[in-house]
């Protein structure tokens, strides 16, 4: 049922893992019911499948470079498939129009899978999260080569295949991605402005991807305005810093939900919690549903 | 306590720790006895400088011809997920021309990082990934660090709590001077295309603390190595592939043992381990 608005997808592309062995067997080959393949899990350690592997970097090299976060070859290695795993969807080759092949640059004469989509997660010390730090999709860079949603049912369905329950991670705050992670539920942020990233403009956080989390990310509910308790203006860096001081200073804040655009005016929900009032987007607690794709 | 082959590195400098509030209860806070003289919080405004200075500490280690890393690869690769650990001192007992070597804003005066080692927890508990060693040994030569590197590595490891160590490097890499400090590497991979240069070989062996004692340079530990059973030149690509396709068989190899030069030639030692 929660599948079927992505049915496009589910008829077009195929879930692909790249994985070693000690990380495949403790994943779940099967998130959201969508099978993966034996054929489409890459171990990265064999020499088979390196083509396959370079297209993904291509499409990570696309959607990251030209923000200035490109992926240097060797983190690919040494911080994605080492530690962790890399999942995503695929097409056959043959199915891609030639633009989208030529956008892709898949070499000619190439027949297999070309990645459409990648989710990279790792594990952190804690273990009571797991970071991840690439979740793209081949519509923000061609968009037409893969069905709508795609973004969104890779980020569903990487959660289920990593078997998480908390995720770490960075966004932009203009990134239209921090409205996607916020289908999961409150982003409990860890940071608003951070120096230590190449855009300073840039928040960390923490939200819960369990199984509720995925339901709402794949129905696409957004929090109603009783929910909203203020916004930040995802143009303004001197309010992210004096949210970054309230968050070092103990405050709880979390975005609730995708900005909302208005002209060239940016502005994201936020939630301030309290002992008393905990964050919360709960059914109940002001939520509408609305599909978004 | 450790013994070292340079003991005045751990009388002369404090160690540090970048590593979130989450992480943070997770390390060994006194690797050997040594204790922990800065804790850095990525997360937090006044961290700001000093997550810079790593920076500059990766280019000034690697050189112009090197890959300076970005800082969100140290944010989101390093300071995120797992730790980075190493010797640091304060920014007012460097000299005029370090100061300027490491172009430390006016007024700094808080740590400045000498050398760090990055490892990211992997997937398999206990398990951890080196993917950066940095250190001034040679670009401070009058502060005689030598085997600074090998030795942050070692203690490094021992404040993560590693229990089986996995790495990567390119076969022409002087890094394996350094790795095979650790006794001998088992190889899991020797031609990997996944990696930007497939003359790659990923190693991994089980952490120990004679192994530790022993690549910091404690005199009184020797770790036993066997005898090759044949060598393969570091140029030689044929050959790494043809090990790789026996090892994706299910052979299994070690490396044993620093690389040698002979007529010219790098020549490494390994052996069958089946």
């Amino acid at each position: 049922m929660l599948l079927r608005p992505y049915q496009r997808v589910l008829d077009t592309c195929e879930p692909y893992l790249i994985a070693r062995p000690p990380v495949r067997e403790g994943l779940d080959a099967s998130p959201l019911g969508l099978d993966i393949p034996a054929a489409n899990i890459f171990d990265p350690q064999r020499v088979a499948g390196s083509t396959f592997i370079q297209l993904v970097k291509h499409v990570d090299e696309l959607a990251y470079g030209p923000v200035g976060l490109s992926m240097p070859a060797w983190v690919f290695y040494d911080c994605a498939v080492m530690p962790g795993a890399v999942f995503g969807f695929a097409r056959r080759a043959r199915h891609l129009e030639s633009w989208a092949r030529r956008a892709l640059a898949v070499p000619d004469g190439y027949e297999g899978l070309v990645p459409v989509s990648i989710f990279i997660c790792i594990p952190t010390v804690a273990r009571s999260a797991a970071l991840v730090y690439t979740l793209c999709s081949v519509n923000q860079i061609a968009p037409g080569a893969a069905p709508e949603g795609l973004w969104r049912l890779t980020l569903a369905a990487g959660t289920q295949a990593f078997r998480l329950t908390e995720m770490l991670a960075t966004c932009q705050w203009r990134s239209p991605q921090l409205g996607l992670y916020a289908g999961l539920g409150p982003l409990r942020l860890q940071t608003a402005w951070t120096p230590a990233h190449d855009n300073p403009a840039t928040c960390t956080f923490r939200v819960t991807a369990d199984a509720n989390g995925r339901e709402r990310l794949l129905r696409g509910d957004l929090l109603g305005p009783e929910g909203i308790h203020r916004y930040i203006d995802a143009d303004d860096t001197q309010a992210m810093r004096a949210l970054q001081a309230e968050i070092e200073s103990g405050v709880e804040v979390a975005v609730v939900g995708p900005a909302e655009i208005r002209g060239s005016d940016t502005r994201v929900p936020l939630q301030v919690g309290s002992d008393a009032e905990p964050i919360t987007t709960e059914p109940g607690a002001g939520f509408t549903r609305r599909f978004q794709g | 306590m450790i013994h070292t082959s340079n003991d005045a590195i751990l009388r002369d400098y404090g160690t540090f720790v970048v590593s979130t509030p989450a992480n943070r209860p997770h390390l060994d806070a006194a690797p050997f006895g040594l204790d922990l003289r800065w804790d850095i919080d990525p997360t937090r405004l006044e961290s700001a400088t000093f997550l810079t200075l790593l920076q500059r500490l990766d280019a000034l280690t690697f050189g112009p011809e090197g890959m300076p890393m970005d800082l969100w690869v140290f944010y989101d690769c390093a300071e995120l997920p797992g730790f980075i650990y190493g010797f640091a001192i304060d920014a007012k007992r460097l000299t005029t021309h370090e100061r300027v070597i490491f172009d430390l804003p006016p007024g700094y005066e808080g740590p400045v990082p000498l050398s760090m080692y990055i490892a990211i927890p992997m997937y398999e508990k206990g398990a951890w990934f080196g993917h950066n060693l940095a250190s001034l040994n040679l670009t401070f030569p009058e502060r005689r660090l030598y085997a600074l590197g090998t030795i942050t590595k070692a203690i490094a490891l021992r404040a993560y709590k590693a229990e089986r160590f996995f790495g990567a490097t390119q076969w022409t890499s002087r890094a394996l001077y350094i790795h095979t400090k650790f006794g001998v590497l088992d190889l899991h991979t020797t031609w990997t295309p996944a990696h930007s240069i497939p003359a790659t070989l990923t190693y991994a062996f089980d952490v120990t603390e004679e192994k530790l004692r022993a690549a910091a340079g404690d005199p009184a530990i020797i770790l036993e190595r066997p005898e090759p059973d044949f060598h393969l030149d570091s140029e030689d690509t044929d050959g790494m592939q043809a090990l790789q396709a026996q090892i994706e068989g299910g052979a299994r190899f070690q490396l044993i043992g620093p690389p040698s030069v002979q007529a010219g030639r790098t020549l490494h030692p390994l052996r069958r381990a089946d």
